[in-house]
């Protein structure tokens, strides 16, 4: 069981009527169990009951939990933190 | 039920915080429960530099919070649900705050990109597009070193190149006149641009961007090597650009010697703003 340490944080962000869930890096590792992922022993993302399979962003790049940027839907799309990744899903999400 | 009603059933919070959602837009509310159990709700105000503003309410948990059975699945269970069933993105904190300062700067970024669109290579569109974000940012007096690696990182030297070209303001002072001039010469196709436009991302033949891997020796060395190949061209201007003060002091050190000196055919141009600086040679 994963135990949380005391100042794990979840920040909610209210944009008008819509909330969406953001995580502190300590809470990271609860976000990616509660998704059935773990992190391997060389810091990827893998399936939780398959470990030698490793999570792809949508572009196909293997994911450290270092450059975990999130979760969204379509059906469970993994993407990094970094700028190019984060300016990718804004316009994913203007399009929707 | 919602992500709101979720987590507030979950965590017990007794408070009636319905008239959350009359609080103007311009201000933050963030919820925190400690690991004595009391629930404080502070609204704050907080407008960042982009003008981008939103309401935060933070939720601390406590670490004996799990210890009541079905709290960490139940946890779990709305937070797959705020993707599966509330279609919102799950993120880490840092990238939800980059994914607000890029959606407030995507509407001044769409129209720079405009006019590059269909006259610049295909694959220089991302590139671009991330090196306007990270001008966005550096404008607003931001901090940009990890951005710029984060361009570096996914594109390598032409990232690299059209990162520091835009960033000193390159594509529209230097690039955008030279696509109108060749435009409008006779037999002018877009590879003509293009073939034109790659010297510029390569060499940059007009400019040079002092980083931390420069030390003073071979700083003087690349002024030295581009003076010289500049001369065969005609190009009789070299703009040299540094951010920082150590960066500064690299080009003073480099271009302050006699042998150095003796190339110029004028005192050196030299605007510093704070800890941005480009010096003009003349030769």
């Amino acid at each position: 069981m994963i135990q949380l340490k005391q100042r794990d944080i979840f920040i909610m962000t209210q944009h008008t009527a819509t909330f969406n869930l953001t995580f502190d890096k300590s809470a990271q590792d609860f976000v990616i169990n509660a998704f059935n992922k773990k992190v391997d022993e060389h810091g990827y993302i893998v399936e939780k009951d398959s470990p030698s399979t490793k999570v792809l962003s949508r572009d196909g790049q293997e994911i450290k939990a270092s450059r975990f940027g999130g979760v969204r839907k379509g059906s469970e799309i993994y993407f990094k933190s970094d700028l190019i990744s984060v300016i990718e899903l804004c316009e994913d999400l203007r399009k929707k | 039920m919602g992500l709101f009603d979720s987590l507030k059933n979950l965590f017990g919070v007794e408070a009636d915080l319905s008239s959350l959602e009359k609080i103007d837009i311009d201000t933050d509310v963030k919820l925190i429960r400690d690991v004595k159990d009391n629930t404080l709700i502070k609204i704050e105000r907080n407008v960042n530099n982009n003008n981008a503003t939103n309401n935060n309410l933070t939720i601390n948990i406590a670490s004996d919070f799990f210890d009541k059975p079905g709290n960490l699945e139940a946890l779990k269970e709305i937070t797959r649900n705020q993707v599966h069933q509330e279609e919102q993105p799950v993120m880490l904190a840092e990238t939800s705050e980059l994914a607000r300062i890029v959606d407030a700067t995507s509407t001044e970024v769409d129209e720079l990109m405009k006019y590059y669109l269909g006259k610049i290579p295909d694959s220089d569109l991302s590139i671009l597009r991330a090196a306007f974000y990270l001008r966005a940012q550096h404008s607003a007096g931001k901090h940009v070193d990890l951005l710029k690696q984060d361009i570096i990182d996914t594109y390598g030297k032409r990232g690299a190149n059209i990162a520091n070209l835009c960033s000193a303001g390159y594509f529209e002072s230097h690039i955008t006149p030279m696509y109108e001039e060749l435009s409008n010469r006779p037999n002018f196709t877009r590879q003509t641009f293009i073939d034109t436009y790659n010297k510029v991302v390569d060499d940059a033949p007009f400019a040079l961007f002092v980083s931390r891997q420069h030390d003073k020796d071979k700083l003087a060395e690349e002024i030295a090597s581009k003076i010289s190949l500049n001369k065969k061209y005609g190009i009789h201007q070299l703009n040299i650009h540094a951010i920082g003060k150590d960066n500064i002091k690299k080009i003073q050190d480099a271009i302050t010697n006699e042998a150095a000196a003796e190339q110029f055919t004028n005192e050196p141009e030299i605007s510093i703003q704070g800890q941005v600086a480009t010096y003009i040679l003349f030769y």
